[in-house]
């Protein structure tokens, strides 16, 4: 089946290709960076789904999905977006999913599942060859970026869970938190209940833990909530979280993602967010930084890895999204000049210099290091 | 086409049950504004659609209809809600479709006729199914 992808910035259309191409059932057959380009394409051309981007100058995402759905009913509108703010809309509008960028393979293949009838992921990897590792490699059972989240492998979604409490929710996250470790009775009181007196912390103590034993028996029966000697502990039972699977793979790659973009880039698309930044705990803080600056170096390293692949647009969309995250780091305006330099484009490496100046003039009163400034005079070279 | 419906909010489970009542095809064989009862009487029932809140307090509609998902998988959720915060959630669950309070009979009719669509060809396929047996 015929793909048409329609998105305003190049390196997130490429992006997208890629992932289409690996998948191997749908072919993109047209890029498009506006939608007026889009529809111009489908008057000419049999296209069977259209991957459509919202935030589009001139004419936005849904107006298009408008005008496609009205003049060729049958076919399948995918949208792919940052936002999250237009899912009625698209309802609205008959789409077959909606994406939130960034996309990572697996959510891309359930969408395609959705659009090529009967097709079955696995088919999908024989079809695009991508290889077993990655198909294989399962999402871990508890997610901990972005917020608190419980995956059901074999449905392979998140199964929504409803907290009796917001404390009970704290508790599960803190003994997830601490590994297998045994976590005295007194410091989970102290940590949930601060100003309660004794007895009655324990006893909100027990009914929290009650509710955590009932959740565990419901959705991850392999887990396991101990008490022993005045202390509790999380028995995994081999469910491991997204961020412990962060932690041991980020230590294999770093240093050396050459050769290995792939993994890299799977792992970066674990991260969707900072670590339990949805629930602002205190006590998960130094961890969010310290993954924060894991997550920033990793994908660091595949930019530069990935420009050296000589996949230039791939590095560059990668350093965008991060400087747009880091707007003042000095390593990522130099390592976006480079690319740009790379692929040839001088004029964009300038550019990105002098915004980059600008903002550090304008927000900061500063002005960029000396070495950034040296990348850009040999550039004028 | 058989549908229930479960809305925690009376008063909008009746709207929505009249406004279903309009459509001479569509049978309402249930409804209920208590959300265990509901669960339970629609595994039952076996309907093509369910329509439902996202908000029932104690559960929320994703949980309750994904708890029915699993033994029904070919069940049709449709959510009727005033709130949009679910809708992305939605799509990952693969929902039939999202219609947003105070309901409309224009945007009920769009439902309605993609149901008799989509309700309409599995009838065909049974009846295929029918045919190549005998």
């Amino acid at each position: 089946m015929r793909a048409m992808l329609i998105d305003d910035e190049k390196p997130a259309l490429a992006h997208l290709e890629r992932l289409i191409r690996a998948d191997g059932r749908l072919e993109p057959v047209a890029l498009c960076t506006s939608a007026r380009e889009g529809i111009e394409w489908l008057d000419k051309e049999r296209i069977d789904a259209v991957f459509l981007d919202i935030g589009m100058p001139e004419m936005n995402g849904l107006e298009a999905a408008e005008h496609i759905q009205q003049r060729y009913p049958g076919i399948a509108i995918v949208f792919v977006t940052a936002y999250s703010d237009y899912a009625v809309e698209a309802f609205d509008l008959q789409a077959i999913d909606y994406l939130l960028k960034p996309i990572g393979p697996a959510r891309l293949q359930k969408a395609i599942a959705r659009i090529v009838p009967d097709s079955s992921e696995a088919e999908a990897a024989a079809a695009g060859g991508i290889d077993a590792a990655s198909q294989t490699s399962e999402m871990p059972g508890v997610l901990m970026f972005r917020r608190l989240e419980l995956y059901d492998s074999a449905a392979r979604k998140v199964r929504p869970v409803k907290w009796r409490t917001a404390k009970s929710q704290e508790l599960f996250a803190y003994l997830l938190h601490q590994g297998e470790q045994w976590v005295p009775r007194g410091e989970l009181t102290d940590l949930l209940w601060p100003s309660m007196p004794g007895d009655k912390a324990a006893t909100h103590l027990h009914t929290s833990v009650y509710q955590i034993r009932k959740l565990l028996k419901e959705s991850k029966p392999e887990m396991a909530l101990e008490y022993r000697q005045e202390s509790y502990r999380l028995l995994r039972g081999g469910v491991e979280t997204d961020v412990e699977r962060f932690e041991r793979e980020y230590e294999e790659l770093i240093g050396s993602v050459k050769g290995k973009i792939d993994p890299a880039e799977a792992l970066l698309a674990l991260c969707q967010g900072g670590y339990l930044e949805h629930h602002d705990y205190l006590w998960a803080e130094s961890r969010a930084e310290k993954l924060n600056r894991q997550r920033f170096r990793l994908a660091l390293e595949l930019a530069q890895e990935e420009k050296a692949a000589g996949r230039t647009d791939e590095a560059i969309r990668l350093l965008t999204s991060l400087q747009e995250e880091e707007p003042y780091a000095e390593e990522i305006c130099r390592q976006l000049m480079s690319a740009h330099q790379f692929a040839g484009n001088k004029r964009l490496a300038r550019e990105c210099y002098r915004a980059f100046e600008m903002r550090l003039e304008e927000e900061l009163g500063a002005e960029p290091e000396p070495l950034t400034r040296q990348v850009y005079e040999r550039l004028e070279e | 086409m058989r549908i229930y419906l479960l809305d925690g909010d009376r008063e909008s489970l009746a709207r929505t049950a009249r406004m279903l009542g309009g459509y001479p095809d569509v049978e309402l064989i249930g409804s209920s504004y208590e959300p265990e009862a509901a669960l339970s009487e629609a595994r039952g029932l076996e309907p093509d659609a369910l329509f439902i809140e996202t908000r029932l307090g104690c559960i929320s509609g994703l949980a309750a209809s994904e708890r029915l998902l699993r033994e029904l998988p070919d069940l049709r959720v449709v959510y009727v809600t005033a709130s949009r915060e679910y809708a992305v959630e939605a799509f990952e669950q693969r929902a039939f479709d999202y219609l947003l309070k105070p309901l409309t009979l224009e945007r009920l009719e769009r439902t309605i006729l993609r149901l008799r669509r989509s309700c309409g060809s599995i009838v065909h396929t049974r009846q295929e199914r029918l045919d190549k047996v005998e």
